[in-house]
């Protein structure tokens, strides 16, 4: 039964035709507990409704059951809110007039309290469900810093973001978002410093979502962002409470949801692909570096392939002898074209990759290494391919690895780059960086451009970008679009 | 209108993608498998008429990448060089590539007739890198010098580069790429001197060697010179930058390093006799002493060393005047720069002017370092 048929259904205050009600709304759900039970003088009649394993059995005993059992009403007609008040000891002990209301707190783990007589249902909230510890985020592993991470409980979340900023700024508007599983969903922001259009922006598009269910905010994601058919994401993603408060603190906006410990983060600039958690926690020497050899080894695992391709094919002048000499002298006998070459070995790291990523820990691990040995040495030694074509390869996977979160941007701008290259050598690698560049030029994030931070010199922009600049010059706020508040640091500070 | 300018844009953006692939060259694709690597290149004349061309190729056949590659050897002949290169294209399966050929070398015969066409036609070719060494045979032809043995790599060619590039010379060469004699074998009134190859007996073994070079006039090799000779016609050019120079004491050999010759000229006129005073500046460290002998201190051996290195150029300078009749010591281009106005009285009769010019050598010589040797030496100035 879906919730808008639920919601036709009116509560009677007969206890017996509510019961009868929600048995048909959880017709066919065996885990439904259905508890009758009474006053200790018998006067009251009373039905609970609650879930197993959603509800913590002793909370509802010690404090919905037995306060129950000891309460002798007498003469006095039955109530909700002297219930609430009187009688239940629960934390959180709601009156509810809307069934749909309340079937929705009871799929969230609170027990239903039905009292003969009374139009109207109390929910108090016993949710004992089991939950994942808190763990540090595999993705996400730092490291010096916070190891925590998000779990699927946004209640949790919401407590962890809140730890961070223990400011009444901070607003996390609830709301529901899927029709049949009913999550909630959850967004952060900083009053004083998110950029209003944004928001906006998001309310807007999220009034128009209507999933079927919502296991993951990427599924969110993909209906929200802008660019929604291109392989470069607009809305970022992260695990850990610290990184979402960090992006909080720029003026952005945090998307969490419940069952899901990705937290969405909105907008997104392309530069946020070259940064990690470290650059903030280990010096700025060593996040500077660190960044430097993300952004350095994004273009040569984007450009490499195609450059071989293109000297080897079009530009053979500009190789030195010696070198030119070694790669002809490995050629020779090879069967296939450079480009047919190229592309089998980089299908076949993709598919040791992915192998290696899909099996468990250590096994993983061994097949990919062990793999790409074997494979590399054997197709050398087979003739097949070039030992330099290998090494080109190799240098390619390795420094793809050091930014995972643009491993299909940079496939498929890869194999953009390589055909050009093939058909057209250098200019043809022009050609393809420029397009790349005019679509990246051409994206926006809820309407702040996603290459923001590239198009200005101005120095306070510059800070976070390519290199990490000391804690105590970053007075402002990486981009003055994004947020109200730009000073992020007084003066006398620095 | 969003709508058109997005369109538009878009057409826009089409177009230049279009336009640039338009200039691009697909048609310039070819696997590196699919041409035949020319190491380096040699023209004899053909007694028949015509030219012989020798091609050295690289030869990867049977190996990989660990394994060093071998040479063959392509000869045509034919009435024009152009005709001879296009023999050779069709003797092969693969189309030839001239853009990392490293050598070229001119055979006897060749030198002694004319260069010029077929260096005209290396100019037009737009395969062919401008950087390539030029070198010739001191005797036989250019295609025996591909046959010859090296003790560096088994290509020839390469072994030659080598030797060109990257080992020092002593000053016994005159390593020279095409490019930078070309203005002066396309002159008539100038000379060039192009390093000559040529095959040694060392140790029982024939191998290659690359000493001495040719005198080149108008594209015709006028005469040779050996490596001492060619070592102070670098000297007196002002591009000597090191040579060992043995030193007869009476007794024994001695030996210093001459480290930096600097050379500055003066001309004048004497009535209409030429006038060219020519100081050299050598630095030197000696090498082999003998032990009480005129090296015992730094003056005597000083002086000797001023005194050899002004028997060397003195000798040369009359071999240059007296034998060959030339200028091999850039000094009409020196005073063509430097004092225009006294070139202007020889410019026509250059040749004539510095055979019957006097020239004045003097040489002055420092210790610029006192090497390890077996012998002792006092304090400088005794």
């Amino acid at each position: 039964m879906l919730r808008s048929d639920i919601e036709k259904m009116q509560l009677s205050g007969v206890l017996e035709q509510d019961t009868a009600m929600m048995r048909e709304i959880f017709r066919g759900d065996d885990i439904l507990n259905v508890r009758p039970c009474a006053s200790g003088d018998g006067k009251w009649k009373l039905m609970l409704f609650f879930f197993d394993g959603m509800v913590n059995n002793s909370y509802v005993d010690e404090y919905l059951l037995r306060p129950l059992q000891i309460f002798r009403p007498g003469e006095l007609e039955p109530a909700l809110e002297y219930a609430q008040k009187r009688i239940f000891a629960a934390d959180m002990v709601v009156v509810q007039s809307d069934l749909a209301t309340a079937v929705d707190m009871m799929l969230h783990g609170d027990t239903l309290i039905f009292i003969d007589g009374c139009k109207g249902v109390l929910s108090a909230s016993t949710k004992g469900y089991n939950l994942r510890s808190v763990q540090e985020p595999d993705g996400e592993k730092v490291v010096r810093g916070p190891k925590e991470g998000f779990t699927e409980n946004l209640t949790g979340n919401t407590a962890m973001l809140r730890r961070k900023l223990l400011s009444p700024d901070l607003k996390l508007q609830v709301q529901m978002i899927s029709k049949r599983s009913r999550q909630r969903l959850c967004i952060a922001y900083l009053d004083t410093l998110v950029n209003r259009h944004v928001l906006d922006r998001l309310l807007q598009r999220l009034k128009g979502v209507d999933l079927d269910i919502l296991l993951d905010t990427r599924y969110l994601e993909e209906i929200i962002r802008d660019g929604r058919w291109s392989p470069l994401k607009t809305m970022g993603s992260t695990e850990k409470p610290d990184i979402a408060a960090a992006k909080l603190l720029e003026g952005k906006i945090v998307i969490m949801v419940d069952g899901s410990p990705t937290a969405s983060t909105l907008p997104f600039l392309f530069l946020e692909y070259f940064q990690a958690g470290d650059d903030y926690y280990t010096g700025f020497w060593n996040g500077s570096i660190a960044r430097l050899l993300r952004i350095l080894g994004f273009f040569i695992t984007l450009t490499l392939p195609a450059l071989y391709q293109a000297l080897v094919t079009f530009h053979q002048e500009i190789i030195p002898s010696k070198l030119l000499l070694s790669i002809a002298a490995s050629r020779s006998g090879v069967p296939f074209p450079t480009f047919v070459e190229l592309a089998l070995m980089l299908l076949a790291f993709e598919i040791l990759r992915e192998a290696g990523s899909m099996m468990p820990g250590s096994v993983g691990q061994a097949l990919s290494t062990v793999g790409a040995l074997v494979v590399g040495q054997a197709a050398v030694e087979a003739r097949i391919v070039s030992a330099p074509l290998v090494i080109v390869v190799a240098v390619t996977g390795l420094t793809g690895m050091m930014t995972p979160k643009l491993v299909t941007p940079v496939l498929l701008g890869r194999l953009f780059l390589m055909v050009l290259a093939g058909l057209l050598g250098f200019p043809g690698i022009g050609i393809g960086l420029t397009a790349i560049l005019v679509m990246l030029l051409d994206k926006e994030s809820f309407g702040i451009p996603y290459m923001s931070y590239l198009g200005t010199l101005s120095p306070s922009d510059l800070r976070d970008t390519l290199i990490r600049a000391p804690m105590f010059s970053l007075r402002y706020r990486p981009k003055k679009e994004m947020t109200r508040d730009y000073v992020r640091m007084d003066d006398h500070q620095t | 209108m969003c709508v058109w300018m997005t369109i538009r844009r878009r057409f826009g953006m089409a177009a230049l993608c279009l336009s640039l692939m338009l200039c691009a060259g697909c048609w310039n694709y070819q696997e590196i498998s699919d041409v035949t690597f020319i190491a380096g290149a040699g023209v004899d004349a053909d007694p028949a008429g015509g030219y012989i061309l020798t091609l050295e190729t690289v030869d990867f056949s049977g190996g990989d990448a660990g394994t060093t590659p071998k040479s063959s050897l392509i000869t045509t002949s034919a009435p024009t060089i152009a005709q001879a290169v296009e023999n050779a294209e069709r003797s092969v399966s693969a189309r030839l590539y001239w853009n990392h050929a490293s050598t070229f070398v001119i055979g006897e015969s060749l030198a002694e007739e004319n260069i010029m066409p077929v260096l005209d036609f290396i100019m037009h070719n737009l395969d062919t890198a401008m950087n390539v060494w030029l070198l010739a045979a001191e005797s036989g032809t250019a295609q025996s010098v591909f046959g010859l043995k090296t003790r560096g790599s088994a290509i020839v060619s390469y072994a030659l580069r080598d030797i060109m590039q990257d080992n020092p010379h002593f000053g016994q060469t005159i390593p020279q790429r095409l490019f930078e004699a070309l203005p002066g074998l396309k002159s008539s009134d100038r000379a060039v001197l192009t390093a000559l190859v040529s095959q040694v007996n060392q140790n029982g073994e024939d191998t290659i060697s690359v000493s001495g070079c040719a005198v080149m006039r108008g594209a015709r090799r006028l005469s040779t010179l050996d490596g001492d000779q060619t070592a102070a016609a670098l000297a007196l050019q002002g591009r000597l930058s090191r040579r060992v120079l043995e030193i007869n004491t009476g007794e024994e050999m001695a030996a210093v390093q001459l480290l930096g010759v600097e050379r500055s000229l003066a001309a004048s006129t004497q009535g209409e006799r030429l006038r060219l005073e020519i100081r050299v500046d050598a630095g030197y460290a000696p090498i082999q002493i003998p032990v009480g002998g005129v090296g015992h201190t730094e003056k005597s051996l000083t002086a000797r060393v001023e005194e050899a290195v002004h028997e060397e150029l003195t000798e040369i300078i009359n071999h240059a005047q007296t034998n060959l009749g030339c200028d091999i010591f850039g000094v009409g281009a020196y005073l063509q720069a430097h004092n225009p106005e006294l070139w202007e009285l020889y410019a026509g009769t250059w040749d004539a002017a510095f055979s019957w010019a006097e020239i004045s050598v003097t040489v002055n010589a420092r210790m610029v370092r006192d090497s390890t040797g077996p012998g002792t030496m006092e304090a400088a100035g005794s």
